[in-house]
């Protein structure tokens, strides 16, 4: 059973700024109640920590613990919220084709453009694609767009004209942005206008999942991906999670993922690996559920980035 | 026991609802009762214990019992 992670970053503050983190410090201490000023320092050293990793080397040794066989790094171009970083994603491009050509065979990388970059944002999708090899759009609505504003109708043109998938995340993020774009209705319009697109909804197997599964199971062009789970399972609730989306029909929607390194302090891939396996064992999937969710179904909306670099 | 397991009991004993349960060496991390709040919470504490005291936090995820978590304290 081949196991496909579709969607995971490369951990690296060059491609996710230290900024990002400190806003879930900043919640994560709100949360807790802590009154300990130490805790805030010790935190912010803590994810800066886990997000060094920019070559992927780490990444693919737990990749390989895991049983992982590939796995989708996604490209988020923050321009509009952390800036000048930004500016030059061509470079940011070049440097996620060095990881592909790295770890032949283990990686599939999806091009990250904010759509007010406008025209130039379309010919730098174009580029990802046919000089870079990237086999899928990444968007980050929070950064303040709507997935369904028409201004990306170019760039899913782009991904119909390619046969590509489109991946937009979904739920709260760090508090420095805007929720307003990240709820799953939001992609409802996009997903009507392009029927020839599979849209993946980033974490929405676990966030927003009620909402997210009436989408799923409405629009036939709309997948859900677990990442994010991990949350639910520290706090007991992904067996349940995972019995909510088989009573409402939609596990051929559902697609394996773990937003590395995101959740990297809770467990090493192979837990998260072994915790979809142990579904099978307490008789909530069946084997061939299961390997949809691993890998059979990211193969089928996305046949094109199986085989490469 | 050393200090350094005596340091990282008492830490999760800080985090769990019941601070008189009996936790060893050999106890599971996911069955102590630690969400992910929690746990993120136990590490920090560790991490701002002391200056002298680091935790490998890259390896961190694949602790799974009391003990796994204990080597992967360092002292600078």
């Amino acid at each position: 059973m081949e196991v496909i992670d579709c969607h995971s970053h490369v951990a690296s503050s060059r491609y996710i700024p230290d900024e990002f983190f400190d806003g879930w410090v900043d919640n994560i201490l709100a949360t807790s109640g802590s009154k300990d000023d130490r805790h805030g320092a010790a935190l912010r050293q803590v994810f800066r920590k886990i997000n060094e990793d920019p070559l992927c080397d780490e990444y693919v040794a737990q990749m390989d613990e895991a049983g992982i066989a590939r796995a989708v790094l996604l490209i988020i171009d923050f321009k509009y919220v952390y800036g000048e970083p930004f500016d030059d994603m061509v470079e940011i491009y070049r440097r996620h084709r060095e990881i592909l050509e790295r770890h032949p065979g283990r990686f599939i990388c999806f091009a990250g453009v904010d759509p007010r970059r406008g025209r130039a944002g379309v010919e730098l999708l174009e580029l990802g694609i046919e000089q870079y090899g990237f086999s899928g759009l990444k968007l980050y609505p929070p950064c303040g767009f709507s997935p369904s504003d028409e201004r990306l109708d170019p760039y899913y043109e782009v991904c119909a004209q390619y046969q590509l998938p489109v991946l937009s995340h979904i739920g709260p993020t760090t508090p420095s942005l805007s929720f307003n774009f990240a709820r799953p209705e939001g992609i409802d319009e996009a997903a009507r206008r392009f029927p020839q697109v599979k849209f993946v909804l980033g974490h929405a197997g676990s966030t927003h999942f009620r909402d997210a599964a009436v989408l799923a199971e409405y629009r036939p062009n709309v997948f859900l991906d677990m990442s994010g789970f991990q949350a639910a399972a520290s706090r007991g609730r992904f067996d349940d999670l995972m019995r909510f989306h088989k009573e409402n029909g939609i596990l051929n929607k559902i697609l394996f993922g773990t937003d590395w390194p995101i959740h990297r302090l809770l467990g090493a891939q192979k837990k998260w690996v072994d915790r979809f396996k142990q579904l099978c064992t307490d008789g909530i999937l069946t084997q061939r559920e299961l390997a949809n969710i691993f890998g059979e179904t990211f193969r089928s909306i996305s046949p094109s980035s199986i085989g490469a670099a | 026991m050393d200090n350094t397991h005596e340091l990282v009991i008492s830490a999760i004993k800080s985090q769990i609802d019941d601070p008189t349960r009996e936790i060893g060496l050999d106890s599971r991390i996911d069955e102590l009762g630690l969400d992910s709040l929690r746990y993120m919470m136990l590490i920090i504490d560790l991490e701002s214990s002391s200056d002298q005291i680091s935790v490998d936090v890259k390896n961190i995820g694949s602790a799974t019992t009391v003990a796994d978590l204990t080597r992967l304290v360092r002292y600078a």
